[in-house]
């Protein structure tokens, strides 16, 4: 019996609730709007948060597993020597389950439509055991098969698995041509298994020592490695380990190991970055939206109970009780709820999806944004208790009101004085909050601006870029240079549309590079604690003049002049010249002599061109690709090419592809974009982050603007009379429109203010994310407050105006 | 306030009010010929609807008439713009309402004060002297930071005749000044606008109550939108009265 009743009295009240969403459809729809943008961009953000900070990382104890790198004496980070590791692989530090290394880079595949370039880890057989995942299908390396003659085999990922090979589950132990070589498949990895993060679409390898003759050197540090802790082990323990052993290393060889250390870094941290502040602050920021939803709706239903006061009254005095009118207010709240968690899912599939095209770029785990049913879940949770939350306010409220008063009154004779006041606090916070939202925003965006400005040294206008990958094998025993760079060049400069084209090994403007250390000969030896590294690049002697560097001393490269194999030429930049020689030494008299067997005199003097968006330029030393000895030229397999047009760069892609073709067909060619949108990638995931705070900022103005109208529009409408007898004792149609906008200006003054100092209380917390000096940012912090204090004179304008037009003797009359 | 007795301070002739509704012309004031002397108290009266509180908007310039002049201290403002009409009525015309109309977020003070701040010209301390002086003159002047919601029916209405005061006006409108009053309080309001007149004040007010009408110099009887004799109502409210009840109700018709 009382279930029935309580049944029939929930439909009744949902019965109810949904005559009061038709009656009023201009209400319900802004509540759910509102609502549903603050759910629906919390569950947006909720999603990334998930995918990158809280979903553990796709390994077995993923929290076993350390990325980790050396020290060197000069304080500069680098990952180890080949001898280096295998030293330390095989005294297997103890508190360790395996150490491996790997390098990362990209592998040709003869797949069905053609050589196709995917990437690559190149590592050594206990790569495996480091994530103790097991494959999907076949075996994953065994000890031993990462040595010559062994090392022809390949796991595939699952991404490149089902792309590549179209999951067929019968790969396992067929040949593939692998970089012109053939390969025997031995497995496939399981979905969601990747490693680094960030790579997808890959293969994984063992390393190809025999391929690389210069990376034996213990001085040569290229081997990247990440190591599995044995059950129990901590990190402190593992590193007081790893350092024992290190130290043993430096005793070994002093001339090269003396006062290197080791480190370890947690590999969700490293895979993270230094996106996890800024993540942090994009959470903080919707929440900061979705309180201001919840601020608003809490302030349209306050509006609302005005004027349900008389109804409300009305079934309480037929006898409904306080419990009954809170059930049935909450009940409208939770119809509320649902529609807006409905309206909100769906802008958060919206906003995430738009969000993932950004971060698959940006971030190593972009790739795993995704909608799922916790998400899902807890944006119904979040919106049902949204709306709940902010209606439970005025539901207490008219739950408590005098019916008798109310009805003898004839409505409207509540506590209108402490709800005004109560909508005036809501309104000072949202603006408050808002005006957060803002200068972060700006100053996100101003950041933001300076690095897209930021001057690259070289004109990346009309430039389009691509990756060569010559097919291993192919070139065997021929001469790179000769037989494919040269040939392209000439087909290219002859091509429509180019104005010149150049080959690079690294472009610049990536987050890494080559380097070396250097010395200059004559001068005495650099302390062990000085980092004297320069980056080295080979370039075509096009290079220069196709990216626009200027010639500041000497000359440039020429193949007539420089390709000489015993002493090679190089050309130096700006920073170079700073940081290796004195004021008073000609840089064209200097040469380098850190391998003695080949150094190298400076010929040229360029200006500088920034190898990283984040730094300044740094030194650079480049050498002609001709220069390069016959010997190795076999191994010059990847290189970039680079080429210029007069209008938009992308127009030159048929061109470059054709003359690739021409010169080679068996050539993939990849990655091909133009410079812009090379740095473009460089700034992803900060233009990612700029664009979503102002896109939230901008929604917590355009919420807190709508409250803001909708207090006005109360306080006219509710203020009809008092406006009538102030316009009997003398008041101008001026005087009422003065004081509406008196009224707005105070309170959004208030709440700018608020904002202000909220954001500098607050600036601590958000130092890693944007940097923010009171002094310096006065200006913007001002602007900004008299932009919203102007914003919302405008948007209390239209109901300031209905107020002033009030007929006086009819606003009388009516009462 | 003005106390020049006997000359002329307000003159209406002729005037008229129509209100249009859809399709329907309303005519609530017809050829209404009006004047009252400086230091005048004028009690107007009649029926529910017959157009006295029309008439007493078009005084106190609420609202404009269709037809008709009309002239306040010599001066026609039946058509002035509403910024003119909002000054003079700031400076020339003081309401009393039925509702007494104060504003319930503004305490006793502010209330008073509310004209003087629609005036230029005046200081603050000019503006505290003057509410002072007008709540004196009400006995409320204990009452200053009050609000109205503390305050009696009496003692409200007694505030709304301190801020009609305050301003100094030619003339005093009271709409109904008793009407939302008991009868203590209704008397006691009734006795300060007899010693206000007293003391020069130029009063029209609208009653229905005879007993309060009394108090006037003069009474103005409106019917159906004109002003009529005494005796000429009487017989007027008789027909009236008697058209009522030989009427057939639409119920007795059924019946």
């Amino acid at each position: 019996m009382a279930a029935s009743d309580f049944v029939s009295k929930l439909s009744q009240d949902v019965r109810y609730a949904l005559r009061q969403m038709r009656r009023a459809p201009g209400f319900a729809l802004v509540t759910v709007l509102t609502l549903a943008l603050g759910v629906g961009a919390a569950a947006a953000v909720f999603s990334v948060m998930d995918a990158v900070l809280i979903r553990p990382l796709p390994f077995n104890h993923p929290e076993r597993i350390l990325v980790t790198a050396t020290r060197a004496p000069s304080g500069y980070t680098q990952p180890f020597s080949l001898p280096d590791f295998k030293d330390l692989r095989d005294s297997m530090p103890t508190t360790l389950d395996a150490f491996a290394g790997f390098e990362t880079g990209t592998a040709n595949v003869q797949a069905a439509g053609g050589p196709v370039s995917l990437n690559a880890i190149r590592s050594s057989d206990n790569f495996f055991q480091v994530f103790n995942i097991a494959p999907l299908l076949g075996r994953t390396f065994v000890r031993g098969e990462d040595e010559p003659g062994r090392n022809d085999v390949a796991v595939l990922g699952y991404d490149a698995w089902q792309n590549q090979f179209g999951g067929d589950r019968g790969i396992v132990g067929q040949v593939i041509r692998m970089d012109g070589k053939p390969t025997v498949v031995l497995g496939v990895m399981p979905a969601g298994f990747r490693f680094p993060l960030s790579q997808r679409n890959t293969v994984y390898l063992p390393i190809h020592i025999e391929r690389k003759p210069w990376a034996v050197s213990r001085g040569s540090h290229w081997l990247r490695c990440v190591v599995r802790m044995k059950p129990g082990v901590k990190q402190p323990e593992a590193l007081a380990d790893l350092s024992q052993q290190m130290a043993d290393l430096a005793r070994a060889y002093p001339d090269v190991d003396g006062g290197r250390k080791a480190g370890y870094s947690d590999l969700a941290a490293a895979t993270l970055g230094n996106t996890a502040a800024a993540l942090w602050a994009l959470t903080g920021a919707v929440a900061a939206l979705l309180l201001i939803a919840c601020v608003n709706v809490a302030g349209l239903l306050l509006a609302r109970a005005v004027g349900r006061e008389r109804e409300l009254a009305l079934r309480t005095a037929v006898g409904a009780s306080r419990e009954r009118i809170v059930r049935q207010l909450m009940t409208e709240s939770l119809l509320l709820g649902l529609l807006s968690s409905a309206v909100g899912v769906l802008i958060a599939y919206g906003m995430t999806a738009a969000m993932r095209t950004y971060l698959i770029t940006a971030l190593s785990r972009g790739a795993d944004v995704h909608m799922n049913g916790a998400v899902l879940l807890g944006a119904v949770v979040c919106a049902l208790l949204s709306a709940m939350g902010a209606s439970l306010l005025p539901a207490l409220g008219l739950a408590r009101l005098d019916p008798n008063r109310i009805l003898k009154s004839g409505g409207n004779a509540g506590t209108h004085g402490s709800r005004a006041r109560l909508r005036s606090g809501f309104i000072v916070s949202q603006v408050a909050l808002s005006m957060m939202l803002l200068v972060v925003a700006g100053l996100l965006l101003r950041m933001l601006q300076r690095s897209q400005a930021t001057e690259l040294g070289f004109d990346s206008t009309h430039l389009l870029t691509a990756r060569l990958k010559l097919p291993a094998g192919a070139y065997t025993g021929r001469d790179t240079v000769r037989n494919f760079y040269e040939p392209l060049l000439e087909k290219l400069q002859a091509a429509p549309g180019v104005v010149s084209a150049a080959l690079i090994d690294e472009l610049p403007i990536q987050d890494w590079g080559s380097n070396s250390d250097v010395h200059i000969a004559g001068q005495p030896p650099y302390p062990a604690n000085q980092e004297m590294l320069a980056e080295v690049r080979t370039v075509s002697a096009s290079w220069f003049r196709t990216v626009g560097l200027t010639l500041e001393q000497g000359r440039l490269l020429q193949p007539a002049l420089d390709a000489n194999e015993a002493t090679p030429h190089v050309v130096v930049n700006r920073a170079f010249v700073h940081k290796f020689l004195k004021a008073d030494e000609n840089p064209l008299m200097a040469r380098t002599d850190s391998d003695p067997a080949a150094k190298q005199d400076i010929v040229g003097v360029v200006s500088n061109a920034r190898q990283d968006l984040d730094q300044p330029p740094m030194a650079e030393m480049d050498s002609l690709l001709e220069s390069v000895p016959a010997k190795f030229r076999a191994d010059i397999t990847t290189m970039f090419v680079v080429v210029r047009g007069t209008g938009d760069p992308r127009a030159l892609e048929p061109v470059l592809r054709a003359a690739v073709h021409d010169t080679d067909a068996t050539v993939p060619l990849n990655n091909v974009e133009t410079m812009h949108e090379i740095v473009g990638d460089q700034l992803s995931f900060q233009s990612m982050e700029s664009w979503l705070f102002g896109i939230f900022a901008a929604t917590a103005v355009l919420l807190a603007m709508a409250g803001l109208y909708g207090l006005v529009s109360q306080e006219v409408e509710s203020g009809t009379r008092d406006t009538g007898v102030r316009m009997a004792l003398g008041a101008t149609r001026g005087h009422v429109l003065l004081r509406v906008l008196q009224r707005m200006a105070v309170l959004v003054g208030a709440g700018a203010a608020c904002g202000v100092v909220l954001t500098l209380a607050a600036h601590r917390l958000l130092q890693s994310v944007v940097s923010m000096q009171p002094g310096r940012d006065a200006p913007l912090l001002a602007g900004l407050a008299l932009s919203m204090t102007l914003l919302a004179l405008l948007v209390a304008l239209v109901p300031a105006k209905r107020a002033a037009s009030i007929e006086p003797v009819q606003a009388l009359r009516a009462e | 306030m003005s106390t020049a007795a006997g000359t002329n301070l307000i003159h209406i002739s002729g005037l008229t009010k129509v209100f249009y509704t859809d399709e329907i012309e309303t005519h609530a004031l017809s050829g209404i010929h009006l004047d009252i002397q400086r230091g005048e108290y004028v009690a107007m009266s009649g029926p529910s609807g017959c157009g006295k509180s029309t008439l007493l908007s078009i005084l106190g310039l609420l609202d404009t008439p269709t037809d008709g002049t009309y002239t306040l201290n010599g001066k026609e403002v039946a058509g002035l713009n509403f910024a003119e009409r909002s000054r003079i009525r700031n400076q020339e015309i003081g309401f009393i309402f039925q509702s007494f109309n104060l504003i319930g977020d503004l305490s006793v003070y502010e209330n008073v004060e509310l004209p003087l701040t629609y005036r230029s010209g005046l200081t603050a301390a000019e503006r505290k002297a003057r509410v002072v002086e007008a709540l004196e003159r009400v006995n409320m002047a204990h009452r200053l930071r009050h609000y109205p919601a503390q305050l009696s029916g009496g003692q409200q209405q007694r505030v709304a005749v301190a801020r009609a005061l305050a301003g100094s006006p030619s003339i005093l409108l009271a709409d109904e000044p008793t009407g939302n009053l008991d009868s203590k309080n209704g008397e006691a309001v009734m006795r300060l606008l007899a010693d206000l007149h007293g003391e020069g004040a130029t009063i029209c007010m609208v009653t229905h109550d005879p007993r309060f009408a009394a108090h006037a110099d003069r009474q103005v009887h409106v019917f159906d939108g004109k002003v009529v004799a005494e005796g000429e109502l009487q017989q007027l409210l008789s027909a009236a009265e008697s058209d009522y009840r030989t009427a057939p109700s639409t119920y007795s018709a059924k019946a």
